[in-house]
């Protein structure tokens, strides 16, 4: 090697102390997606299961109606408000519904599937294994 | 380009971290005329495996924040449905007595439960820095 690993850790650190990245500058590859109508109803019996079971069944009316994008709060298994802006539907989760299990999705064709570590131990009730 | 030095050895890359609800939860809070949560500090495990973060559910229940929402996730134990929440995760070095801190925006985390771990910091956060990991000097630095 030209360099030992201490000379080229010291070099990254001076690059980018520079402002001068040592890797090019990349756009992060996106999430894989599931298509709504892909969807699988939860049948853990959670709040937020129920909830989702409640958006799951009415989103395809939803994109019909013109929502995408828009965010839907859920609560008590009904859908309580369709908002243009999170916040708003955020304010109103905490201020009416804060017992009545809220949820707030964003109405959207496709969702997003997260990668989760071995590491991450999920408690029973954060948890709703997809049927 | 201000940067955090940690050390590390074989148990993982350990931060301290400062964990609040986010600036929406914290607004609607306010609104809703209910008080302000005290951020609760702790320490944090850097973890490229997850593009995830998380956060003991112990503190998020001290927040008193709300999973308001679901999140798709592939893991271990196949596709599951997991709560998430919104919060504001600082990084910091409370060792060496430094005022530099990295605050990404806020983010999505789902609970955890890892003994002595109160965060998990995934890519998502990850993703906003640069994270060098000298392994024969046992230390990294992110650089932001």
């Amino acid at each position: 090697m030209d360099e030992d690993i201490t000379e080229l850790y010291e070099r990254l650190q001076r690059e980018v102390a520079d402002g001068n990245s040592p890797l090019p500058r990349t756009s992060p590859n996106p999430l894989p997606t599931i298509h709504y109508t892909a969807l699988k109803e939860n049948l853990s019996g959670t709040p937020l299961a129920r909830s989702w079971n409640v958006y799951i069944r009415q989103v395809g009316r939803l994109l019909e109606e013109g929502h995408e994008g828009k965010w839907v709060l859920i609560a008590n298994e009904e859908i309580v408000g369709v908002f243009v802006d999170r916040q708003a539907a955020l304010r109103l989760a905490y201020s009416t519904y804060r017992e009545r299990s809220p949820m707030i999705h964003q109405v959207s064709e496709t969702e997003p599937v997260y990668r989760l570590s071995s590491r991450i131990t999920l408690c029973r009730n954060s948890v709703s294994p997809s049927t | 380009m201000p940067q955090l030095s940690f050390p590390f050895d074989l148990n993982g890359m350990i931060v301290d971290v400062m964990i609040a609800p986010g600036a929406n939860d914290l607004a609607a809070l306010a609104a809703a005329g209910e008080p302000w949560p005290t951020p609760r500090s702790g320490k944090g495990l850097i973890d490229t495996g997850t593009n995830v973060s998380g956060v003991s559910l112990r503190i998020l229940d001290e927040l008193g924040i709300l999973p308001l929402d679901e999140l798709k996730t592939l893991g271990i134990g196949g596709e599951v449905d997991v709560g998430y929440y919104e919060v504001s995760l600082t990084i910091l070095n409370r060792t060496n007595g430094s005022q530099i801190e990295y605050s990404p925006p806020d983010v999505k985390v789902i609970g955890i439960d890892i003994p002595e771990i109160d965060a998990l910091i995934g890519l998502d956060v990850l993703i906003g820095c640069r994270m060098m990991l000298d392994g024969p000097g046992r230390k990294f630095s992110l650089h932001f």
